[in-house]
C-alpha cells in the first residue's frame, strides 16, 4: 500500500506511537514505539519497541506478525492508524541512533507542552530495542472528531 | 506484589491519556488513545464510548481488551487486562462518568470533542506494571493518606461553632488541612437567581465576597448541578474554569460586578457540593499550583467535609430563627452627622453607600429593609424572625440561608469600609451601626 508524501512527513516527525498486538487466543497487548523509520520505496514502516518493556507485544509479533500502530501528535491530537503484517529483525548501530534522536525531540515537544521529562521517560524505553517493520495494509484517520475510524 | 486497582487511583485523573488495544473475531488488533478511564469499584472501569467506533464493534465481538493507564505523578504506567460486559447510557453511573469525563476531557483540550454519549463497563482481570528494564518502581506510589482521627478532629472544630461567622472559618481551615494547599472559597447557592455567591475565602490576595458565578457552568457552577465532586488536576492546558467573572475590582462601581478570587497559575482545582436535606446549599471549592493536588482520599475527606458543613450551616440557620426579639431601646446615636448617601437600583436591587458599589439581589434588599426600619422606626436592633417575616423581602426563598445571607451582607460591609455596618450580636440577632445621617434613595 503506497503511504503518501504527506503521511510519510509525518510518521517520520515526532509523534507519540502506540502499538496493538494479539495472541492466539485473541487478547490483545499494548506497546509503546520509541521511534520509526519509514521506508519510502517499498512503503513500509519500522518502529522500534524494547523488548524487556514490551516482551508480550514481542511474543505476539512472532507469532502472528499481526499489528496496529497509532501515530498521534501530542499537540493537535492529529493521529493516524495503520494496520497490516510485521516482521521483527533486531535493531542496528542506526536504529539506535534514530532511536536517541526521536526521543530527544519527543521529550522537546513534550515539554513545549507542559509535560516534563521525568514523567515522560517511562514511555520511551530504549533497552534492547527490537525492529518491527510493518507492511501497511489497511490506514485510518483517528484525530478526535467526526473523521475518526475512516479509512484515508 | 499484587497490585489493587485502588491502588491506581492517581492514574484515573484524566491527565495523561489512556490507550486501549481490542482485537477483531478475525484477530486483527485496533489500538487508540481514550480521553478517560474512570473507576468505578474494585473490579470494574468505564470507558467512554464515543468517536472510535471500530473499538465499540471490536469488544462487542471479542471482549477481551487490554487497557494501558498512566500515573500522572511520575508517568509510571500499568496494563489492565479487562473483559467488556455492558454499555450505559442513563442512570446515576452514566451521570458522574459523564461528568468526570467532561472535566477531564476539558483538561487536555477536547472538552468540546468529547460529547458523551454512553459508557463501556469493563471488568478488570489483571492489572500489571510496564516499567523499562532498571525502572526502580515496581508498585504505586502511596497516595497521601488522610487518617480517620483527623477527619474527626477537622469536623469536631466545624460542629462546635456556634454561628455562621465561626463555622465557615473552620470550614476553610479544615479544607487547608485535608488538602493541603492554601486556597478556598465557599460560595452560597442562590437557585432564585442561578448564581453562587462567594461567602468566604482563605489565601487570596482579594477576598471576593459577594462575587458570583453562574450555576451550571464552570467547574462550580457545574458542580452545584452534578452534585458530586468535579475536579481537574492538570490545569496546564485548560483556561481556568472559573473565569466567568473577568471584571476587576477597581471597575465594580460601574459594573456591580465583584471580581472572583483569582489564583491565576492554578493547577488543580476541585469543587465539591455542600448538600444539606437533599438539597445543594453552597460549594467548597479548593485550588492549588501543584499538579495533581487532590487525590480519591483528599475528594472523599471534603466531602464529607462539605456535607458536614451544610448541615452545620443550615441548622444555625433554623436555630436563629427562634432566637426571640429582645426589647429593644432606641438606635445608638450616631457619633458625627456627616450624611451618607444611599442609593438603591430597583431593576437589580444594588445598593451604593457615598456612590461605593456595596451588594445586589437578596442581599441588596435585605439592607435597605435594614435601614429603613432604622430610619422609620429609630431602631438599630433586628432579629432574624422579624426579617424573615418581612414582605419587602418579596423572597419565598430567603427561609434558606438567611444568617448566611446576613454573613454575606455584613462581611462586604465591612470590606469596603463602609459608614454602615452590620454585627452580629447572638444567634439570630444583628445590630446596624450607622456613622453618619442617613439619606436613602430610589433610582431605577
Amino acid at each position: 500500500m503506497q503511504l503518501s508524501a504527506d503521511l510519510v512527513g509525518f510518521l517520520a516527525s515526532p509523534v507519540m506511537m502506540i502499538v496493538g498486538t494479539c495472541d492466539a487466543a485473541n487478547r490483545p497487548s499494548i506497546a509503546r514505539g520509541s521511534g520509526a523509520a519509514v521506508s519510502v520505496g517499498v512503503d513500509t514502516v519500522s518502529i522500534f519497541i524494547s523488548r524487556p518493556q514490551w516482551p508480550q507485544t514481542i511474543a505476539n509479533l512472532r507469532e502472528n506478525g499481526r499489528m496496529a500502530i497509532t501515530f498521534a501528535r501530542p499537540s493537535d491530537y492529529v493521529s493516524y492508524q495503520l494496520k497490516g503484517k510485521a516482521t521483527l529483525r533486531d535493531a542496528d548501530a542506526t536504529d539506535i541512533v534514530r532511536s536517541e534522536r526521536y526521543t530527544a525531540d519527543m521529550f522537546a515537544v513534550l515539554s513545549n507542552l507542559g509535560v516534563a521529562v521525568d514523567l515522560a521517560t517511562p514511555w520511551f524505553a530504549r533497552q534492547d530495542i527490537v525492529v518491527a517493520i510493518l507492511e501497511p495494509a489497511e490506514i485510518y484517520v483517528q484525530t478526535p472528531g467526526p473523521r475518526a475510524g475512516t479509512a484515508l | 506484589m499484587t497490585i489493587r486497582l485502588r491502588d491506581l487511583s492517581a492514574c484515573f485523573e484524566g491527565v495523561i491519556p489512556s490507550i486501549i488495544a481490542t482485537a477483531s473475531a478475525e484477530g486483527t488488533p485496533n489500538i487508540s488513545y481514550l480521553s478517560h478511564v474512570a473507576l468505578v469499584d474494585d473490579d470494574h472501569v468505564a470507558l467512554s464510548n464515543q468517536f472510535f467506533a471500530k473499538t465499540g464493534a471490536n469488544v462487542r465481538a471479542n471482549p477481551h481488551a487490554t487497557l494501558l493507564v498512566v500515573d500522572a505523578r511520575d508517568g509510571a504506567q500499568f496494563s489492565l487486562g479487562v473483559i467488556w460486559e455492558r454499555a450505559l447510557d442513563t442512570g446515576p453511573l452514566f451521570d458522574r462518568v459523564a461528568t468526570q469525563l467532561r472535566a477531564s476531557s476539558a483538561q487536555i483540550g477536547m472538552g468540546d470533542i468529547m460529547r458523551l454519549k454512553a459508557v463501556d463497563i469493563f471488568r478488570v482481570v489483571s492489572v500489571s506494571t510496564c516499567a523499562p528494564l532498571g525502572g526502580d518502581r515496581q508498585i504505586p506510589l502511596d497516595s497521601r493518606p488522610i487518617s480517620l482521627s483527623m477527619l474527626a478532629a477537622l469536623l469536631n472544630g466545624v460542629t462546635e461553632k456556634g454561628d455562621a461567622d465561626a463555622l465557615l472559618e473552620a470550614m476553610l481551615d479544615a479544607a487547608r488541612d485535608i488538602s493541603g494547599q492554601d486556597h478556598a472559597i465557599i460560595l452560597l447557592n442562590d437557585e432564585a437567581r442561578g448564581v453562587l455567591t462567594t461567602v468566604a475565602s482563605i489565601g487570596y490576595e482579594r477576598a471576593g465576597i459577594g462575587s458570583e458565578v453562574p450555576t451550571g457552568t464552570g467547574l462550580i457552577g457545574e458542580t452545584a448541578t452534578a452534585r458530586h465532586p468535579i475536579k481537574v488536576n492538570d490545569m496546564s492546558r485548560v483556561r481556568r474554569f472559573s473565569s466567568a467573572v473577568e471584571a476587576s475590582s477597581t471597575n465594580e462601581n460601574r459594573t456591580r460586578i465583584i471580581s472572583f478570587p483569582s489564583l491565576p497559575d492554578a493547577m488543580s482545582q476541585i469543587a465539591v457540593p455542600m448538600i444539606a436535606y437533599g438539597s445543594v446549599r453552597g460549594i467548597l471549592f479548593i485550588e492549588s499550583r501543584a499538579r495533581m493536588s487532590f487525590g480519591e482520599e483528599q475528594e472523599a475527606a471534603l466531602e464529607i467535609l462539605a456535607r458536614q458543613g451544610a448541615t452545620s450551616l443550615a441548622l444555625n440557620d433554623a436555630l436563629a430563627f427562634d432566637a426571640q426579639p429582645r426589647p429593644s431601646g432606641p438606635s445608638t446615636p450616631p457619633t458625627n452627622d456627616r450624611p451618607i448617601g444611599v442609593v438603591s437600583h430597583s431593576f437589580d436591587d444594588s445598593v451604593f453607600i457615598d456612590n461605593i458599589y456595596v451588594i445586589k439581589g437578596v442581599a441588596g434588599r435585605l439592607l435597605i429593609l435594614l435601614l429603613n426600619l432604622y430610619l422609620n422606626e429609630g431602631r438599630s436592633e433586628f432579629t432574624n424572625r422579624e426579617i424573615r417575616f418581612a414582605d419587602e423581602l418579596r423572597l419565598p426563598d430567603l427561609k434558606d440561608n438567611l444568617e448566611t445571607r446576613l454573613l454575606l451582607l455584613r462581611r462586604r460591609l465591612e470590606e469596603k469600609g463602609l459608614p454602615i455596618r452590620l454585627i452580629h450580636t447572638g444567634r439570630g440577632r444583628m445590630k446596624l451601626i450607622v456613622d453618619g445621617t442617613l439619606v436613602i434613595e430610589k433610582a431605577g
